[in-house]
């Protein structure tokens, strides 16, 4: 039995969702082990962490919600089919501006929860809280950044892969929200 | 799902009780969400125990807040 050779474009496709698989699976993870931790220390220190949520600003945590949605839904629209080079980059560049607008927000969100994080009572809270969404906000940038050098030349698959872990990003967010905020 | 968090928001500003009916909202959305993204983007509709895999983080998840939630409110 003879099988058809693969083409260059199949074997870069299966390259492709495979690193793709592989990045998603890895993400969820890895944030599903900080998450999941979160949740655990929250019903073993109730009070400790009721009394620290009151510090956060969940307004500019739901702000940040929205800008992180329109962010998706500009990298959605640079990767619909039938999109011209044009568009894609325009897309790509709203797209990483809302991102980077996400940071900034971040950043000014945590200078006002800075002054909470030293206190005992709340160490715990605060050490989990900087570290999931500082990774989380690495990554934000991270990609953002991608956005970027993508739109100065935008290849469909590039852009295809970045807004899946874009989505995966603002998934992990859309949890994270919920959690930490209201929780 | 933007109007729901913007719900959100504005319940933060008058500094309003949170309705949990808004909560539960934003956690079903995002799991639809995540379901749209495996399933299309992905391309993962001819691989339906990968996609299972992928679609079981987000629930698991939403229902762990949701019976975090849920738990003082009961007890």
């Amino acid at each position: 039995m003879t099988m058809a050779p693969l083409s260059q474009d199949d074997a870069s496709d299966e390259g492709g969702d495979l690193l793709l698989w592989v990045l998603v699976f890895s993400e969820l993870a890895a944030f599903g082990i900080l998450l999941g931790g979160f949740l655990v220390m929250s019903v073993l220190h109730p009070e400790s962490f009721g009394a620290a949520k009151l510090h956060l600003s969940a307004r500019i945590a739901g702000f940040n919600t929205v800008v992180l949605l329109a962010s998706g839904w500009q990298a959605a629209l640079a990767a619909r089919a039938g999109a011209s080079a044009m568009q894609q980059r325009i897309a790509l560049l709203v797209a990483a501006a809302l991102g980077f607008v996400f940071v900034g927000l971040k950043f000014f969100e945590y200078s006002t929860e800075l002054t909470y994080a030293g206190d005992d009572t709340f160490a715990a809270f605060f050490e989990l809280y900087f570290m999931i969404t500082g990774f989380h906000l690495a990554h934000v940038a991270f990609v953002a950044g991608l956005f970027v050098l993508v739109a100065r030349r935008p290849e469909r698959s590039n852009i295809v892969m970045l807004t899946t872990i874009w989505h995966v990003i603002d998934i992990v967010w859309l949890v994270m929200f919920p959690l930490i905020y209201f929780g | 799902m933007m109007g729901v968090v913007s719900g959100v928001i504005s319940a933060q500003w008058k500094h309003e009780t949170l309705p949990v009916a808004a909560l539960v909202s934003i956690l079903l959305l995002t799991v639809f969400k995540a379901r749209l993204i495996i399933l299309d983007f992905m391309h993962l509709r001819e691989r339906p125990a990968l996609a299972a895999a992928l679609l079981a983080w987000p629930i698991l998840f939403c229902i762990a807040i949701l019976a975090r939630i849920a738990a003082p409110r009961l007890f």
